[in-house]
Protein backbone atom coordinates (compact mmCIF):
# COMPACT_ATOMS: atom_id res chain seq x y z
CA UNK A 1 0.00 0.00 0.00
CA UNK A 2 0.86 3.51 -0.90
CA UNK A 3 1.60 6.23 1.36
CA UNK A 4 -1.41 8.69 2.00
CA UNK A 5 0.67 11.41 0.28
CA UNK A 6 1.30 9.54 -2.73
CA UNK A 7 -2.15 8.30 -2.96
CA UNK A 8 -3.47 11.89 -3.15
CA UNK A 9 -0.81 12.91 -5.13
CA UNK A 10 -1.42 10.55 -7.98
CA UNK A 11 -4.81 10.26 -7.60
CA UNK A 12 -5.73 13.36 -10.19
CA UNK A 13 -3.32 12.14 -13.05
CA UNK A 14 -4.45 8.43 -12.67
CA UNK A 15 -8.20 8.55 -12.43
CA UNK A 16 -7.99 11.28 -15.71
CA UNK A 17 -5.71 8.41 -17.73
CA UNK A 18 -8.34 5.90 -16.90
CA UNK A 19 -11.09 8.43 -18.10
CA UNK A 20 -8.97 9.14 -21.23
CA UNK A 21 -9.96 5.66 -22.25
CA UNK A 22 -13.49 6.10 -22.20
CA UNK A 23 -16.01 7.00 -20.07
CA UNK A 24 -16.33 5.12 -16.44
CA UNK A 25 -18.36 5.09 -12.73
CA UNK A 26 -16.50 5.51 -9.66
CA UNK A 27 -16.29 1.75 -8.94
CA UNK A 28 -15.34 1.13 -12.42
CA UNK A 29 -12.03 3.19 -12.09
CA UNK A 30 -11.51 2.18 -8.41
CA UNK A 31 -11.34 -1.51 -9.49
CA UNK A 32 -8.94 -0.64 -12.57
CA UNK A 33 -6.73 1.40 -10.33
CA UNK A 34 -6.47 -1.32 -8.29
CA UNK A 35 -6.06 -3.90 -10.59
CA UNK A 36 -3.35 -1.35 -11.99
CA UNK A 37 -1.07 -1.57 -9.21
CA UNK A 38 -1.77 -5.22 -8.22
CA UNK A 39 -3.63 -4.22 -5.14
CA UNK A 40 -0.94 -1.41 -3.74
CA UNK A 41 -3.46 1.93 -4.83
CA UNK A 42 -6.20 1.56 -2.27
CA UNK A 43 -8.35 4.55 -2.03
CA UNK A 44 -11.67 4.58 -0.61
CA UNK A 45 -14.73 6.29 -1.90
CA UNK A 46 -14.27 8.79 0.59
CA UNK A 47 -11.19 9.87 -1.75
CA UNK A 48 -12.51 9.46 -4.97
CA UNK A 49 -15.92 10.60 -4.94
CA UNK A 50 -15.16 13.88 -3.37
CA UNK A 51 -11.97 14.42 -5.72
CA UNK A 52 -14.72 13.38 -9.25
CA UNK A 53 -16.66 16.17 -7.91
CA UNK A 54 -13.93 18.66 -7.29
CA UNK A 55 -12.55 17.91 -10.76
CA UNK A 56 -15.92 18.41 -12.23
CA UNK A 57 -16.07 22.01 -10.44
CA UNK A 58 -13.01 22.36 -12.21
CA UNK A 59 -14.05 21.03 -15.32
CA UNK A 60 -11.56 18.69 -15.95
CA UNK A 61 -14.37 16.26 -16.31
CA UNK A 62 -17.81 15.55 -17.04
CA UNK A 63 -20.45 13.50 -15.34
CA UNK A 64 -23.63 12.17 -16.15
CA UNK A 65 -26.54 9.63 -15.03
CA UNK A 66 -26.92 7.31 -17.39
CA UNK A 67 -28.71 3.44 -16.89
CA UNK A 68 -26.19 0.93 -16.77
CA UNK A 69 -26.11 -2.43 -18.86
CA UNK A 70 -27.10 -4.09 -15.59
CA UNK A 71 -30.14 -2.14 -14.91
CA UNK A 72 -30.31 0.49 -12.06
CA UNK A 73 -28.61 4.32 -12.99
CA UNK A 74 -25.04 5.04 -12.60
CA UNK A 75 -22.62 7.95 -12.92
CA UNK A 76 -20.69 7.95 -15.79
CA UNK A 77 -17.72 10.65 -15.62
CA UNK A 78 -16.20 11.61 -19.25
CA UNK A 79 -12.72 13.37 -19.74
CA UNK A 80 -13.33 16.98 -21.03
CA UNK A 81 -10.69 18.95 -23.90
CA UNK A 82 -9.55 21.09 -20.21
CA UNK A 83 -8.94 17.42 -18.91
CA UNK A 84 -7.14 16.36 -21.18
CA UNK A 85 -4.79 19.53 -21.80
CA UNK A 86 -4.47 19.09 -17.66
CA UNK A 87 -3.43 15.63 -18.04
CA UNK A 88 -0.61 16.14 -20.46
CA UNK A 89 0.76 18.60 -18.28
CA UNK A 90 0.56 16.30 -15.33
CA UNK A 91 1.85 13.55 -17.27
CA UNK A 92 5.35 15.55 -18.19
CA UNK A 93 5.66 16.56 -14.45
CA UNK A 94 5.39 12.97 -13.42
CA UNK A 95 7.59 11.77 -15.90
CA UNK A 96 10.37 14.38 -15.60
CA UNK A 97 10.19 13.43 -11.50
CA UNK A 98 10.13 10.14 -12.73
CA UNK A 99 13.88 10.41 -14.72
CA UNK A 100 15.21 12.67 -11.63
CA UNK A 101 14.59 9.25 -9.83
CA UNK A 102 16.18 7.16 -12.43
CA UNK A 103 19.09 9.66 -12.85
CA UNK A 104 19.51 9.83 -9.79
CA UNK A 105 19.52 5.87 -8.21
CA UNK A 106 20.48 4.09 -11.79
CA UNK A 107 24.51 4.13 -10.80
CA UNK A 108 23.30 2.84 -7.43
CA UNK A 109 21.48 0.49 -8.44
CA UNK A 110 24.09 -0.83 -11.13
CA UNK A 111 26.50 -0.23 -8.56
CA UNK A 112 24.40 -2.91 -6.18
CA UNK B 1 -29.83 -12.35 10.35
CA UNK B 2 -28.56 -10.22 8.20
CA UNK B 3 -30.25 -8.29 5.61
CA UNK B 4 -28.46 -6.06 2.54
CA UNK B 5 -31.32 -3.74 1.88
CA UNK B 6 -32.13 -3.01 5.53
CA UNK B 7 -28.46 -2.39 5.99
CA UNK B 8 -27.82 -0.26 3.13
CA UNK B 9 -30.95 1.67 3.78
CA UNK B 10 -29.90 2.24 7.50
CA UNK B 11 -27.07 3.69 6.41
CA UNK B 12 -28.66 5.77 3.71
CA UNK B 13 -31.16 7.34 6.31
CA UNK B 14 -27.66 8.58 7.88
CA UNK B 15 -26.68 9.85 5.30
CA UNK B 16 -29.86 11.69 4.72
CA UNK B 17 -29.04 13.64 7.99
CA UNK B 18 -26.19 15.68 6.81
CA UNK B 19 -26.72 18.29 4.48
CA UNK B 20 -23.02 18.38 2.85
CA UNK B 21 -24.31 15.10 1.09
CA UNK B 22 -26.87 15.50 -1.93
CA UNK B 23 -29.42 12.71 -3.02
CA UNK B 24 -26.98 12.26 -5.97
CA UNK B 25 -24.18 11.53 -3.71
CA UNK B 26 -25.78 9.34 -1.64
CA UNK B 27 -27.15 7.29 -4.72
CA UNK B 28 -23.49 7.04 -6.27
CA UNK B 29 -22.25 5.61 -2.52
CA UNK B 30 -25.13 3.71 -2.67
CA UNK B 31 -24.03 1.88 -5.94
CA UNK B 32 -20.60 1.51 -5.13
CA UNK B 33 -21.74 -0.40 -2.16
CA UNK B 34 -23.73 -2.43 -4.51
CA UNK B 35 -21.34 -3.37 -6.59
CA UNK B 36 -18.89 -4.13 -4.05
CA UNK B 37 -20.97 -6.66 -2.36
CA UNK B 38 -21.68 -8.23 -5.94
CA UNK B 39 -18.38 -8.32 -6.37
CA UNK B 40 -17.30 -9.80 -3.15
CA UNK B 41 -20.28 -12.52 -2.97
CA UNK B 42 -19.16 -13.55 -6.83
CA UNK B 43 -15.74 -14.11 -5.28
CA UNK B 44 -17.73 -16.52 -2.81
CA UNK B 45 -17.88 -14.20 0.15
CA UNK B 46 -21.06 -13.38 1.94
CA UNK B 47 -23.48 -10.66 1.96
CA UNK B 48 -22.68 -9.21 5.07
CA UNK B 49 -18.84 -9.45 4.54
CA UNK B 50 -19.59 -8.00 1.19
CA UNK B 51 -21.01 -5.29 2.87
CA UNK B 52 -18.28 -4.83 5.91
CA UNK B 53 -16.11 -4.96 3.16
CA UNK B 54 -17.55 -2.08 1.36
CA UNK B 55 -18.45 -0.11 4.07
CA UNK B 56 -14.51 -0.05 5.11
CA UNK B 57 -13.66 1.20 1.84
CA UNK B 58 -15.55 4.40 2.00
CA UNK B 59 -14.41 5.27 5.63
CA UNK B 60 -15.97 6.57 8.39
CA UNK B 61 -19.02 8.94 7.68
CA UNK B 62 -17.16 11.63 9.76
CA UNK B 63 -14.53 11.63 7.52
CA UNK B 64 -16.49 11.16 4.62
CA UNK B 65 -18.50 14.05 5.45
CA UNK B 66 -15.70 16.39 5.86
CA UNK B 67 -14.29 15.39 2.45
CA UNK B 68 -17.90 15.98 1.12
CA UNK B 69 -18.20 19.25 3.13
CA UNK B 70 -15.20 20.98 1.40
CA UNK B 71 -16.49 19.51 -2.49
CA UNK B 72 -20.11 21.19 -1.22
CA UNK B 73 -18.20 24.64 -0.37
CA UNK B 74 -16.24 24.52 -3.34
CA UNK B 75 -19.08 24.14 -5.55
CA UNK B 76 -21.65 26.69 -4.10
CA UNK B 77 -18.02 29.49 -4.42
CA UNK B 78 -17.45 28.32 -7.53
CA UNK B 79 -20.60 28.23 -9.27
CA UNK B 80 -21.93 31.51 -8.43
CA UNK B 81 -23.94 29.66 -5.42
CA UNK B 82 -23.71 31.71 -3.22
CA UNK B 83 -26.99 33.31 -3.70
CA UNK B 84 -28.50 29.98 -4.21
CA UNK B 85 -27.33 29.03 -0.87
CA UNK B 86 -28.53 32.22 1.28
CA UNK B 87 -31.58 32.13 -0.75
CA UNK B 88 -32.09 28.17 0.55
CA UNK B 89 -31.20 29.53 4.40
CA UNK B 90 -33.67 32.35 3.53
CA UNK B 91 -36.29 29.76 3.12
CA UNK B 92 -35.00 27.49 5.94
CA UNK B 93 -35.48 30.24 8.03
CA UNK B 94 -38.93 30.33 7.95
CA UNK B 95 -38.61 26.52 8.69
CA UNK B 96 -36.95 26.99 11.54
CA UNK B 97 -39.14 29.68 12.70
CA UNK B 98 -42.18 26.80 12.13
CA UNK B 99 -40.62 24.30 13.97
CA UNK B 100 -39.70 26.71 16.61
CA UNK B 101 -43.15 27.52 17.05
CA UNK B 102 -44.22 24.02 16.61
CA UNK B 103 -41.88 22.63 19.65
CA UNK B 104 -42.79 25.85 21.93
CA UNK B 105 -46.64 24.62 21.58
CA UNK B 106 -45.82 21.48 22.28
CA UNK B 107 -44.34 21.69 25.70
CA UNK B 108 -46.73 23.86 26.73
CA UNK B 109 -45.55 23.84 30.39
CA UNK B 110 -41.82 24.98 29.51
CA UNK B 111 -42.45 27.59 27.49
CA UNK B 112 -44.74 29.59 30.17
CA UNK B 113 -41.89 29.19 32.50
CA UNK B 114 -39.61 30.39 29.50
CA UNK B 115 -41.38 33.13 28.27
CA UNK B 116 -42.68 34.34 31.77
CA UNK B 117 -39.19 33.87 33.35
CA UNK B 118 -37.80 35.37 30.30
CA UNK B 119 -40.78 38.75 30.45
CA UNK B 120 -39.93 39.04 34.25
CA UNK B 121 -36.44 38.58 34.07
CA UNK B 122 -36.89 41.91 31.37
CA UNK B 123 -39.05 44.00 33.23
CA UNK B 124 -37.01 43.70 36.45
CA UNK B 125 -34.01 44.76 34.11
CA UNK B 126 -36.03 47.91 32.54
CA UNK B 127 -37.42 48.93 35.95
CA UNK B 128 -34.17 48.82 37.60
CA UNK B 129 -32.60 50.57 34.48
CA UNK B 130 -35.41 53.55 34.10
CA UNK B 131 -34.63 53.44 38.04
CA UNK B 132 -31.09 54.47 37.75
CA UNK B 133 -31.72 57.01 34.78
CA UNK B 134 -34.40 59.02 37.01
CA UNK B 135 -31.89 58.68 39.90
CA UNK B 136 -28.67 60.26 38.26
CA UNK B 137 -30.73 62.43 36.28
CA UNK B 138 -31.42 64.61 39.20
CA UNK B 139 -30.16 68.56 39.15
CA UNK B 140 -28.16 67.53 35.93
CA UNK B 141 -30.07 70.31 33.91
CA UNK B 142 -27.76 72.75 36.09
CA UNK B 143 -24.90 73.97 34.24
CA UNK B 144 -22.27 73.09 36.56
CA UNK B 145 -23.88 70.21 37.83
CA UNK B 146 -20.57 68.47 38.39
CA UNK B 147 -18.86 70.96 40.87
CA UNK B 148 -22.00 71.64 42.92
CA UNK B 149 -22.06 70.15 46.45
CA UNK B 150 -24.56 70.11 49.59
CA UNK B 151 -23.24 70.28 52.69
CA UNK B 152 -24.71 68.81 55.28
CA UNK B 153 -24.88 68.84 58.88
CA UNK B 154 -24.30 65.58 61.25
CA UNK B 155 -24.91 62.75 59.90
CA UNK B 156 -28.60 63.75 58.14
CA UNK B 157 -29.32 67.17 58.79
CA UNK B 158 -29.91 68.79 55.67
CA UNK B 159 -30.55 72.29 57.28
CA UNK B 160 -27.18 73.71 58.13
CA UNK B 161 -25.76 76.85 60.26
CA UNK B 162 -26.44 80.27 58.21
CA UNK B 163 -22.83 80.75 58.75
CA UNK B 164 -21.52 77.66 57.03
CA UNK B 165 -21.76 79.62 53.92
CA UNK B 166 -19.27 82.55 54.54
CA UNK B 167 -16.95 80.63 57.06
CA UNK B 168 -16.23 77.71 53.91
CA UNK B 169 -15.89 80.36 51.76
CA UNK B 170 -13.23 82.33 53.75
CA UNK B 171 -11.64 79.02 54.60
CA UNK B 172 -11.42 76.87 51.41
CA UNK B 173 -9.98 78.22 48.41
CA UNK B 174 -11.75 75.67 46.44
CA UNK B 175 -15.04 77.09 46.56
CA UNK B 176 -15.66 79.89 43.91
CA UNK B 177 -19.23 80.39 45.07
CA UNK B 178 -21.59 80.18 47.60
CA UNK B 179 -25.13 79.88 48.35
CA UNK B 180 -27.93 79.27 51.12
CA UNK B 181 -31.16 78.44 50.46
CA UNK B 182 -34.04 77.50 52.97
CA UNK B 183 -37.44 75.97 51.89
CA UNK B 184 -39.42 77.58 54.24
CA UNK B 185 -42.30 76.07 52.55
CA UNK B 186 -41.45 72.74 52.73
CA UNK B 187 -42.18 72.69 56.52
CA UNK B 188 -44.89 74.47 56.97
CA UNK B 189 -47.47 75.88 53.82
CA UNK B 190 -46.61 79.08 53.21
CA UNK B 191 -50.35 81.42 52.91
CA UNK B 192 -49.79 83.60 49.50
CA UNK B 193 -51.57 86.20 48.81
CA UNK B 194 -52.10 88.28 45.60
CA UNK B 195 -55.15 91.01 46.39
CA UNK B 196 -57.72 88.59 48.01
CA UNK B 197 -56.79 85.35 46.67
CA UNK B 198 -55.09 83.42 48.78
CA UNK B 199 -53.18 80.36 48.14
CA UNK B 200 -51.12 77.93 50.13
CA UNK B 201 -47.47 76.79 48.79
CA UNK B 202 -44.94 75.08 49.27
CA UNK B 203 -42.19 75.91 46.92
CA UNK B 204 -41.47 78.68 48.73
CA UNK B 205 -37.62 79.59 49.23
CA UNK B 206 -35.25 81.79 50.70
CA UNK B 207 -32.48 82.78 49.16
CA UNK B 208 -29.41 84.37 48.94
CA UNK B 209 -28.32 86.79 46.04
CA UNK B 210 -25.82 84.16 44.68
CA UNK B 211 -28.53 81.39 44.25
CA UNK B 212 -27.77 82.45 40.36
CA UNK B 213 -24.76 81.70 40.10
CA UNK B 214 -24.76 78.13 41.38
CA UNK B 215 -27.53 77.01 39.86
CA UNK B 216 -29.10 77.33 36.47
CA UNK B 217 -32.10 79.53 36.37
CA UNK B 218 -32.95 80.53 33.05
CA UNK B 219 -34.31 84.19 33.14
CA UNK B 220 -37.97 84.35 30.85
CA UNK B 221 -38.59 88.09 32.20
CA UNK B 222 -36.00 90.11 34.31
CA UNK B 223 -32.12 89.22 34.85
CA UNK B 224 -30.70 87.38 37.40
CA UNK B 225 -28.40 90.36 37.70
CA UNK B 226 -29.27 92.08 41.22
CA UNK B 227 -33.15 90.25 41.14
CA UNK B 228 -32.49 89.24 45.14
CA UNK B 229 -30.12 92.26 46.29
CA UNK B 230 -32.59 93.84 47.96
CA UNK B 231 -35.05 92.54 50.75
CA UNK B 232 -38.40 91.25 50.33
CA UNK B 233 -37.94 90.62 46.74
CA UNK B 234 -39.22 86.99 45.05
CA UNK B 235 -38.46 85.48 42.27
CA UNK B 236 -41.47 83.22 40.44
CA UNK B 237 -41.44 80.48 37.96
CA UNK B 238 -43.52 80.88 34.70
CA UNK B 239 -45.94 78.98 36.34
CA UNK B 240 -46.67 80.78 39.39
CA UNK B 241 -46.39 83.77 37.44
CA UNK B 242 -49.46 82.52 35.01
CA UNK B 243 -51.19 81.56 38.58
CA UNK B 244 -51.15 84.61 40.30
CA UNK B 245 -51.35 87.27 37.65
CA UNK B 246 -52.68 85.40 34.66
CA UNK B 247 -51.23 87.48 31.55
CA UNK B 248 -49.99 90.79 33.19
CA UNK B 249 -46.18 91.63 33.79
CA UNK B 250 -45.65 90.22 36.92
CA UNK B 251 -42.50 92.44 37.20
CA UNK B 252 -42.70 95.11 40.01
CA UNK B 253 -45.86 93.60 41.47
CA UNK B 254 -46.44 92.36 45.00
CA UNK B 255 -47.79 89.42 46.88
CA UNK B 256 -48.13 88.95 50.39
CA UNK B 257 -47.44 86.14 52.92
CA UNK B 258 -49.08 85.40 56.45
CA UNK B 259 -48.46 89.25 58.20
CA UNK B 260 -48.85 90.94 55.19
CA UNK B 261 -45.28 91.09 54.07
CA UNK B 262 -44.71 92.95 50.71
CA UNK B 263 -42.41 90.71 48.35
CA UNK B 264 -41.63 92.66 45.01
CA UNK B 265 -41.35 90.25 42.17
CA UNK B 266 -38.30 91.31 40.20
CA UNK B 267 -37.85 87.82 37.99
CA UNK B 268 -39.83 85.44 36.44
CA UNK B 269 -37.85 81.90 35.54
CA UNK B 270 -38.65 78.90 33.36
CA UNK B 271 -40.38 76.20 35.31
CA UNK B 272 -37.34 74.24 37.27
CA UNK B 273 -37.35 70.18 36.39
CA UNK B 274 -38.68 67.72 38.25
CA UNK B 275 -35.64 65.94 38.17
CA UNK B 276 -34.40 68.55 40.90
CA UNK B 277 -33.94 68.57 44.64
Amino acid sequence: MFSKQLIAASLQPIVLTILSRGEAYGYDIMQRALDLSDGKLVWTAGTLYPLMHRLETKGFISAIWRPSEAGPRRKYYRITAKGRSVLESDKSEWLSVHSILIKLWGPELAIG
Amino acid sequence: MFNLETAISTWKRLLELIRSFRKDDIEELERHIRDVVRDKVADGMSEEEGYRTAIKQIGDIVGLESEYRKVYWDKVFSNKGVIAELTLEWNMFFNYVRIAVRNLWRNKGYTFINVFGLAAGLACVLLIGLFILDEISFDRHNEHADRIVRVLYGESQTVTPTVVGPVFARNFLEIQDWTRIYPIGMYAQVAVKRGNVTFEETGFYYADSTVFNVFTLDPVLGTAKGALNRPHTVVITETIAKKYFGDENPIGQTIQTGGNTDWEVTMVVRDIPKSSH
